[in-house]
């Protein structure tokens, strides 16, 4: 626990550098005293427009995503006992993209399809809920294969959505499935539920601690597991389903940034749940300003950076920790 | 005479498809070390699960303390209790020291975090099981008999007036299953209580006070060491002819080729 303030202190720095980093960059760069002089209230009218008004709100909506994947990442690790679970794994993506991609297909404005995704995905984690509650015993192996079942159907449902849709809805549907941020405008949803959870989670740290070595072993050391495994699963599933609300289904962040953390920090949810949240909010920042300059005009879908960013990054974890 | 620390009424543990044999009624009470013994799958960790409250009895109650154990919370059972498995999962990696601590867990309150008192509870906890030098090992790395101690080390520094031990010696060397038991000989001199499994006869000849032995159908019979521990009983008991000798006054079984 001593490293707590510590750690907790260098990566809230980073994270403000990093969305310092983002406001800056982009089709007109602003240097460091111009942005700073947008803030304090007396910089240039249009610099103050373009930071206020369009980097500012999606650089928070960045934020945020990528802080909710992350702690939904370690949540849902916690809850299935496996270090390589990941927010989607319980078929919540799957949800809010049939979702998405049904109101897409309607022609419904964005705010109607973040709607739909959320929607889904509060249906795809009711369902999943319902079917491992079932009767007979319960267990994590059964929460994970309902869920693993569940997502399976919904990528059916995605494939018959796309092979059905007219060709000039097909880019937007893919950048949806890809996870994108340039139609992120309000983060406000996004933050309240981070804080809202990280909240109800950091005091449950040290029962999640001892819920990892096993239901068994925690319920021998006093912890009522099932109240507990359910209050993780519904608080994972509310922090996931905001995320694909904000920026659709981006990959990799909520599996390898908790993952990293526990290399580095060791795995004490404590220390690891806010560092989460700042660490997925930084690698989401600096992935969505790399996604909208690396060839703009152009805009890349953030998703597709994570994936390559995270691909190689996991696969080097995975082959330095044998 | 101190109150019981725990009371079984006519207790039945649920086995799938078994008849519910002879139900089990009796107390254990401070100072006393109560060896169970039986063959493979005839409900030894089924009977320490119950005990511990993780599964209900087909019928029959549990009391801990006096009070009735499906009224009491998890978090006022693990004061009271600990329960060592025979098995362990280890899903995340954790050091030593972390693993032996959270035998604090059922003390601490949910935002309290984990004192200079709670850490020296635990290095004396590993101290005790020769594990003080290898706190900041990874539990993954440890052997199966080192894993086991560990195990012990985490209901130390839990503390509880009743010791519920599952195999606690399986994985251990000659040495280490004396000193593990001379531990728990020692709680129990000082008014903790135990209840462990075994599966070697002679230990349990020379460190409990209290015998129950379970037999595969179900039924059960319990009593003083001294009752309990008869050539013809443990012979039916295992389905295994035995020969006895005697070593220090304690009666030593054998099997026979």
């Amino acid at each position: 626990m001593s490293r707590l303030p510590l750690s907790l202190a260098l990566l809230a720095a980073a994270g403000l550098l990093a969305m310092g980093v983002s406001l800056a960059l982009g089709s007109v760069p602003l240097s460091a005293a111009e942005l700073w002089a947008v803030f304090t209230g007396d910089g240039e009218p249009l610099h103050r427009t373009l930071v206020m008004e369009l980097r500012l709100p999606r650089t928070l909506a960045a934020f945020a995503t990528g802080a909710l994947l992350a702690v939904a990442g370690a949540l849902m690790q916690v809850l299935l006992r496996n270090p390589l679970a990941d927010p989607y794994v319980l078929g919540i993506s799957g949800g809010a993209a049939v979702g998405a991609l049904l109101s897409m297909l309607a022609g419904l404005a964005t705010a109607l399809v973040s709607g739909a995704a959320f929607a889904g995905a509060l249906l795809s984690t009711l369902l999943v809920f319902g079917l491992a509650h079932g009767t007979g015993s319960w267990s994590p192996v059964r929460l994970l294969l309902t869920g693993v079942v569940v997502a399976a159907g919904w990528g059916a449902l995605i494939s018959f959505i796309l092979a059905v849709s007219p060709g000039a809805e097909l880019p937007g549907m893919l950048y949806w499935l890809m996870g994108d941020l340039s139609h992120a405008r309000n983060p406000v949803m996004g933050w309240g539920v981070l804080v809202l959870v990280l909240l109800i989670a950091w005091p449950l740290g040290r029962h999640l601690n001892v819920l990892a070595r096993g239901s068994l072993q925690a319920a021998a050391l006093g912890v009522s597991v099932r109240p507990l495994e359910w209050t993780v699963y519904l608080l994972a599933a509310l922090l996931t389903a905001t995320a694909v609300t904000l920026a659709g289904t981006v990959g990799f962040v909520g599996l390898i940034v908790p993952h990293m953390l526990r290399l580095v920090l060791g795995n004490d949810q404590r220390i690891i749940l806010p560092a989460a949240a700042l660490a997925g909010g930084i690698l989401l920042t600096l992935a969505d300003t790399l996604a909208r300059t690396v060839i703009a005009p152009q805009q890349l879908p953030v998703g597709v950076i994570t994936a390559m960013l995270g691909v190689p990054v996991f696969l080097y974890l995975l082959h330095r920790s044998r | 005479m101190d109150k019981p620390l725990m009371q079984l009424e006519q207790l039945v543990i649920h086995i799938p498809d078994r008849a519910p044999g002879s139900p089990l009624s009796f107390t254990v009470e401070p100072g006393q070390c109560w060896g169970i013994l039986g063959p493979n799958g005839a409900g030894k960790t089924t009977l320490l699960h119950t005990l511990a409250g993780l599964r209900p009895p087909r019928s029959g109650n549990v009391h801990l303390e006096g009070r009735s154990m499906a009224a009491l919370s998890r978090r006022e059972i693990a004061r009271r209790l600990a329960l060592v498995f025979q098995h362990h999962h280890d899903g995340f990696p954790a050091t030593v020291l972390e693993t032996a601590l959270i035998g604090r867990h059922p003390f601490l309150r949910p935002w309290q975090l984990e004192t200079a008192g709670d850490l020296g509870r635990a290095r004396a906890a590993l101290a005790r099981v020769d594990l003080a030098d290898l706190e900041h090992r990874e539990v993954s790395t440890l052997s199966g008999g080192e894993r086991q101690r560990l195990a012990f080390a985490t209901a130390l520094t839990q503390d509880p007036r009743l010791y519920l031990l599952d195999e606690p010696v399986s994985h251990l060397d000659l040495h280490h299953q004396v000193a593990l038991l001379n531990i728990v000989g020692e709680k129990v001199a000082a008014g903790h209580a135990a209840a462990l499994s075994l599966h070697d006869v002679n230990l349990a000849a020379r460190h409990c006070d209290h015998i129950l032995l379970l037999y595969p159908d179900g039924s059960a019979c319990w009593g003083p060491t001294e009752d309990m521990l008869l050539l013809p009983v443990l012979e039916r008991l295992y389905g295994q002819s035995l020969v006895q000798g005697e070593v220090d006054g304690v009666p030593v079984f054998l099997p026979k080729g």
